[in-house]
C-alpha cells in the first residue's frame, strides 16, 4: 500500500473470531483510507458478516486489534461506536417499522445531538429542517408522517441510509446495500449511494453479492475466503487474479461477471 | 392525538365536579381511581412504551405504600414528608431490580420481575415486627387540610395530575422516542448510538417512582397498608388496566383503570363473584377491541 498508514480511517489488524470449531475470522488485517469507497467480497459463508459485525462492535474479536481514525476501538459497543464516528446499515433492511419517517431521523439526529436523556421537552418539533436535508440527500420523496414499515422495499433502504448518514459518520458500513432489489435496480442504487459517500466524503466500506455492482463503484476490493483476507487490490487487479478466479470458479455467474 | 385530549378535558371536569356531588363512600372510589390511574400509565411506560412485560410492578406500589407507613409510623414523620420520600425510596427498588432485569426481554423478564416481587412480598409478611406481617400497618393520621375525605382528593387530584403531565411530557419527549425505538428495533438503536440497556434502566426507576407514590397516596387514603399489595394479584391490577383500556395509547390505562374501579365498586355490592364479570369483560375486550377501549376512538395507536 502506498498511503501513509496515518490516513487509515479503518484499520484492522490480525483480528480472530472462532465460533466454536469454525474460524470465521482468521487474522485478518486491512487499512481502508480516507474517502475509499471498498468493497468487501467472497462466495457465501466466507466472513463477511462476521467480519462487519466485529468492526460494528456487535461482536466482540478473540484476539486483534481494530482502530477508527488511529483510536483503538476494539470491543467498544455500538453505540460507542456511533458517537466516534461509524455508521451502519443491515443486510436486512433495519429501520423503526413502527414509527414514522420523521421519528426515524429524528431518533438519530438526537441521538448524534446526545438529546435523547431530555425528557421533557416535545420531540416532534425537534431537527426538522435537518430531517428534511436527509430526505433530500437520499432522494427520499414520500409524506414524513408516513409510517415506516408501510414504504417500498427501496424507500425503506433509501431510509436506512438517510438515517445512518445522520450520525455524521467517518466511516460507513454498508451490508449488501442492494440486497433484495430486482437486478436492474442494484446498479442504480449503488450509484446514489456513491455519489453521496464521495459528495460527503464518507469511507464506506460495504459487501456485495453482484458483481458488476461492486465493479462498477469500488475504489478497492478485498476477496474474504473461509475467513482470510486472500485478495485486497484495486479492481482492474482483482478481476485479473487467477487465485481470485479460481475461488469463484464453482460460482459460474460471478466467475462470468469477473 | 384530538380524541385523546378531548377525553383529557371529559375527565378533567368530571374529576373536579363529582366528588362534591357524591357521597363519602364515591369520595374514596374516586381517590382509588386516581391512585391506580397513575399506577397503570407507570406500569405502561415498560409495557407499552417500553415493550417491557415486567410481571412484579406491585413490588414499587407496595414499596412506597409501606414506605410511607413505615416512615409515619416508626420514623414519626409526617404525611407530607413520608409521601414525598416514598417515591424516592420506591426509585431505589427500581434501581435495584431494573440493574437485574435491563439486560432480560420477553418471558425471561417477566419471571425475573416476577421472582424479585414474591421475594419483597414474603419480606414484608414476615417481617412481622417492622411491617406487621399479615395485618399490616394501619392509623395513618393525616392532619391539616387534607385531613377530610375531599380535602384528601383534591390533593391527590392534583398530585395525580402532576404526575400524569410529567408522563405525558415524557413519552412524547426525546427520552419517549428512544424508548419506543428500542422496543420495536433494538439493534437498530444500539446502532444509532443508544445505550439500550441504560435506556431501559432508567425506566425501570422512573416508572418506580410514579408507582411509589401511587402506592404511597393509596395507603394514606386507606390509613393502613397491607402485604396484599405486592402479591402477584396486585401485579395482575395495571396490566389488566392497561390492557382494558389500551396500551398504546397514553390515556388507555387510565380509562381501563376506571372502568376497572367503577366495576370492581359496582360488582361487588351485587355479587361475590365479581371477578367472573371482570374476568368476562376482560375476554370480550381481548377479542373484540384488541387495542382495549381506546380503539373506540382512535384509529391507530398515537
Amino acid at each position: 500500500m502506498n498511503h501513509p498508514k496515518s490516513e487509515a480511517v479503518l484499520r484492522v489488524v490480525e483480528v480472530n473470531k472462532r465460533f466454536g470449531g469454525l474460524r470465521a475470522s482468521n487474522n485478518i488485517s486491512l487499512d481502508v483510507m480516507q474517502g475509499e469507497f471498498h468493497a468487501i467480497i467472497g462466495p457465501n459463508g466466507a466472513g463477511k458478516s462476521t467480519f462487519f459485525n466485529l468492526i460494528s462492535g456487535f461482536l466482540k474479536p478473540d484476539s486483534g486489534r481494530i482502530f477508527m481514525a488511529g483510536e483503538d476501538i476494539t470491543g467498544r459497543p455500538p453505540y460507542r461506536l456511533f458517537h466516534a464516528g461509524l455508521s451502519r446499515t443491515f443486510q436486512i433492511t433495519s429501520i423503526f417499522a413502527e414509527l414514522d419517517v420523521l421519528e426515524n431521523l429524528q431518533i438519530a439526529l438526537l441521538s448524534y445531538h446526545r438529546r435523547l436523556f431530555d425528557g421533557f421537552r416535545t420531540a416532534r418539533h425537534m431537527e426538522l429542517a435537518e430531517c428534511e436535508r436527509l430526505l433530500d440527500l437520499v432522494g427520499l420523496y414520500v409524506e414524513s408522517g408516513r409510517q415506516a414499515g408501510t414504504l417500498s422495499h427501496g424507500d425503506q433502504k433509501k431510509l436506512e441510509l438517510a438515517v445512518a448518514l445522520a450520525g455524521k459518520p467517518r466511516l460507513l458500513l454498508l451490508d449488501e446495500p442492494t440486497a433484495g432489489m430486482a437486478a436492474n435496480e442494484r446498479l442504480e442504487a449503488i450509484k446514489t449511494v456513491h455519489r453521496i459517500a464521495k459528495q460527503l466524503g464518507v469511507t464506506v466500506v460495504f459487501t456485495e453479492h453482484d458483481m458488476q455492482v461492486v465493479f462498477s463503484v469500488a475504489d478497492r476490493i478485498s476477496v474474504l475466503h473461509q475467513g482470510t483476507i486472500i485478495a485486497d487490490d484495486i479492481p482492474e487487479a482483482i478481476r485479473n487474479s487467477p487465485k481470485v478466479q479460481q475461488i469463484y470458479l464453482g460460482e459460474t455467474d460471478e466467475a462470468d461477471a469477473l | 392525538m384530538r380524541a385523546q385530549i378531548t377525553i383529557g378535558l371529559v375527565c378533567a371536569a368530571v374529576a373536579l365536579v363529582a366528588p362534591f356531588t357524591a357521597s363519602e363512600f364515591w369520595v374514596f372510589v374516586f381517590i382509588e381511581m386516581l391512585a391506580f390511574a397513575l399506577y397503570a400509565v407507570s406500569f405502561n411506560l415498560l409495557l407499552g412504551y417500553g415493550g417491557m412485560l415486567a410481571f412484579g410492578h406491585a413490588v414499587f406500589f407496595g414499596v412506597g405504600a409501606y414506605a410511607v407507613a413505615i416512615l409515619m409510623k416508626k420514623a414519626g414523620l409526617d404525611a407530607l414528608c413520608a409521601i414525598l420520600l416514598a417515591p424516592l425510596i420506591s426509585a431505589v427498588a427500581g434501581a435495584i431490580i431494573g440493574y437485574f432485569c435491563n439486560r432480560l426481554s420477553g418471558i425471561y423478564l417477566g419471571m425475573l420481575t416476577f421472582a424479585f416481587q414474591m421475594l419483597a412480598y414474603t419480606v414484608v409478611l414476615k417481617s412481622y415486627s417492622f411491617t406487621g406481617g399479615d395485618d399490616g400497618l394501619s392509623g395513618l393520621k393525616i392532619t391539616g387540610f387534607a385531613a377530610s375525605p375531599r380535602g384528601f382528593y383534591l390533593v391527590t387530584l392534583v398530585v395525580v395530575a402532576v404526575a400524569l403531565l410529567l408522563l405525558w411530557r415524557l413519552v412524547h419527549s426525546p427520552f419517549g422516542l428512544a424508548l419506543r425505538a428500542q422496543r420495536g428495533n433494538p439493534n437498530r438503536s444500539v446502532a444509532l448510538g443508544i445505550n439500550v440497556s441504560l435506556h431501559r434502566w432508567m425506566t425501570f426507576v422512573i416508572a418506580a417512582l410514579f408507582a411509589g407514590l401511587a402506592g404511597g397516596l393509596f395507603a394514606l387514603a386507606n390509613q393502613s397498608v397491607f402485604p396484599g399489595w405486592l402479591n402477584w394479584n396486585a401485579t395482575a391490577t395495571p396490566i389488566v388496566m392497561a390492557i382494558l383500556g389500551g396500551m398504546n395509547s397514553f390515556f388507555g390505562p387510565i380509562i381501563g383503570s376506571i372502568i376497572y374501579v367503577l366495576m370492581q365498586t359496582w360488582l361487588t355490592g351485587l355479587t361475590e363473584y365479581w371477578a367472573l364479570f371482570l374476568g368476562t369483560t376482560i375476554i370480550l375486550i381481548v377479542m373484540l377491541l384488541p387495542n382495549g377501549v381506546m380503539s373506540l376512538w382512535q384509529g391507530r395507536k398515537p
